[in-house]
């Protein structure tokens, strides 16, 4: 539990410290730096974590599956669940920053719940993606901690979405995760919040595909489960 | 369950059965199942903490 606030919180620190400090990168309306990395980071994280689990979960639970009949994607399912858990707790630290801040959310943190539900969708949609494709070809472990590494710094999480110049900004959306982040800044940072509506709708269907198509390649491949595992 | 005999072949008949795919079906036992996903969450909450 303690690496559930300790990670986020020294990530923050350095996020805060390199690209607030030392880059002078701007911040979104007058909102302090350290919240717009912390809102940022809190569903990058969720995602990362929920992916890594996810992608694995088949795998370490083969003695499981290779013995007894249930919808496999129950056990997915039950690790995104997790990460959420951990989501829970670092966002008793989003909560201290903005004490510490004086920064009193809006209307829109009440909108926050969708975000959520936004953020488990793309990290359902690409953890079923990894999991299933993790039975059959093994090297798909490899893949997944690079994903998170680029992930996170093709994502607005140490910035905000504002720099990315206009000519990427339909490109920059292709990352679901762009999305997501907008939503959650949108809703946590209230007045000033940056969010491009092209893009972040490019975004959300992008999230909305991953998740379908997800659904169906876990489907489709789940019958061979419990022979290849 | 739906059962399907190949009867290319007479000497050599062929018995499939094949697990229920009407997708509804999957979706009513997923439910079902929603012991097992609150056990195994569980079990990694406890796990991680």
């Amino acid at each position: 539990m303690a690496w559930a606030l300790i990670r986020p919180f020294l990530t923050m620190v350095v996020f805060t410290v390199i690209f607030g400090r030392l880059a002078k990168l701007p911040t979104e309306g007058d909102a302090p730096y350290a919240v717009l990395v912390f809102a940022g980071m809190l569903p990058w994280q969720f995602f990362s974590t929920a992916l890594g689990s996810c992608s694995d979960s088949l795998i370490s639970n083969a003695n499981l599956l290779t013995k007894v009949y249930f919808p496999r994607l129950i056990v997915p399912a039950s690790a995104v669940i997790t990460s959420f858990v951990d989501f829970l707790i670092s966002f008793v630290i989003l909560a201290g920053l903005m004490l510490w801040y004086q920064w009193w959310p809006s209307w829109r943190l009440l909108t926050l719940p969708l975000w959520v539900a936004v953020a488990f969708a793309a990290s359902m949609g690409a953890g079923l993606w990894l999991a299933s494709l993790n039975v059959q070809y093994r090297d798909f472990r490899y893949v997944v901690p690079f994903l998170v590494q680029f992930g996170l710094y093709v994502s607005p999480v140490g910035f905000s979405s504002a720099i990315v110049p206009e000519q990427w900004q339909l490109l920059y959306a292709l990352n679901p995760m762009v999305g997501v982040i907008e939503g959650f800044r949108w809703a946590i940072l209230g007045r000033g919040a940056f969010i491009n509506p092209l893009g972040f709708w490019l975004s959300m269907a992008i999230v909305a595909l991953l998740l379908v198509t997800g659904i169906r390649q876990f489907r489709r491949m789940e019958k061979r489960f419990a022979d290849v595992i | 369950m739906p059962a399907r005999a190949a009867t290319r072949d007479p000497a050599h008949q062929w018995l499939v059965l094949e697990p229920n795919r009407i997708e509804k079906q999957y979706w009513k036992d997923l439910w079902r199942y929603r012991e097992l996903f609150a056990i195994l969450a569980w079990r990694d909450i406890a796990f991680s903490s």
